[in-house]
């Protein structure tokens, strides 16, 4: 049989398509479409003659590892690249443009300054965290809180005693420490008067052997002109008692460096623990 | 026209606190210990204080804490 595809003179001739790849199109007679590059596809495209055409597909967009597809204007692929910097996370840059890999906020983000557990401290009055920190706390700059948790147990029949912070070594500028303790049947106010540490227990808090003691101290610079730092600390007990002690210190400083916890009888036992945190300012 | 000003007591807190204020706060507290300890009920009254102050001590004396 001679001819094309349906045979007969007025079919399409054999010779219409002769290169590998392409497609059988119409403009207004049959026509041969080249096929286009490596990993593009046929598009519908008026602008063509056939009405077909070869574009960009997401295969051919992306080319790297870790790539995204996007579109960098309207109907236009576009491969957005992964950051360079682990961690980053894509960010909106606005509603007509593409998104940019950026490093998180940290503003508000609580972060970890130091640490210490049990077995390092012992004897009475120990110190903890008594080297610099790292990174050194900036409360003026770059932390709007630290916060001191302290989880203390002791095995001694003195008892507890008074609990303190001292901060940067500083033993002067300390106010004195004003709030109340609950027993499980009633509130008692209490002051307390010192001038080189600050309270964060009473020794109502902790009196029995084999107590433990939990304490959120909150510190936060309260006016960075008179350095004054105000100190709010929730505590409780073992045995029932909660505490709430507020205290001020002028530490004529915008950063802390060091951390003393203190207790006035009793040995610090095993498992006890402190950890700092720093609250990012936003 | 009479002015009627509502006058109230303090109480034995309140009375410390300001009896506090006359004294001078040492500078240097030995083992760092408080200078005084005071603690009173909701109604402000002074029910246990301690301290070696004897300033402090014969003001708890004259106020009746034993």
């Amino acid at each position: 049989m001679s001819g094309g595809i349906g045979g007969g003179e007025s079919g399409v001739p054999e010779t219409l398509l002769d290169t590998k790849g392409q497609v059988h199109g119409f403009t207004t007679t049959n026509a041969a479409v080249n096929v286009g590059a490596n990993d593009t596809i046929i598009y519908a495209d008026s602008a063509q003659a056939a009405g077909i055409g070869y574009g960009a597909s997401a295969k051919s967009t992306l080319a790297t590892t870790g790539s995204l597809l996007a579109a960098s204007s309207a109907n236009t692929l576009s491969e957005l690249s992964a950051s360079a910097t682990s961690g980053h996370v894509l960010t909106s840059t606005g509603a007509a443009s593409l998104p940019t890999y950026q490093a998180v906020a940290s503003g508000g983000q609580i972060e970890l300054i130091g640490t210490a557990t049990a077995g390092v401290p012992t004897g009475r009055k120990s110190n903890w965290l008594s080297g610099t920190l790292t990174p050194e706390p900036n409360m003026e700059t770059t932390y709007s809180e630290l916060i001191v948790i302290a989880n203390l147990y002791y095995d001694e029949a003195t008892g507890f005693g008074e609990c303190y912070i001292n901060l940067n070594s500083t033993t002067s500028g300390y106010g004195d420490a004003h709030g109340f303790y609950y027993d499980g049947s009633s509130n008692t106010n209490l002051s307390k008067s010192n001038g080189t540490v600050a309270f964060i227990t009473d020794a109502n808090l902790g009196e029995s052997t084999n107590e433990g003691i939990h304490t959120y101290t909150s510190i936060a610079l309260n006016d960075a002109t008179t350095f004054m730092y105000n100190f709010h600390t929730y505590s409780t007990s073992s045995s029932g008692t909660s505490m709430i002690l507020d205290t001020t210190c002028d530490l004529a400083s915008n950063t802390i460096d060091h951390v003393k916890l203190q207790a006035s009888l009793a040995s610090w036992a095993t498992d006890s623990n402190i950890t700092i945190y720093g609250r990012k300012m936003i | 026209m009479t002015i009627l000003v509502l006058t109230k007591e303090l109480s034995q807190i309140q009375e410390f606190n300001e009896f506090i204020k006359t004294l001078k706060k040492p500078t240097n507290l030995s083992n760092k210990k408080s200078w005084y300890s005071v603690y009173s009920d909701m109604n402000g009254n002074i029910i246990k204080l301690i301290t070696e102050d004897k300033k402090i001590l014969a003001y708890a004396k004259e106020i009746g804490l034993k």
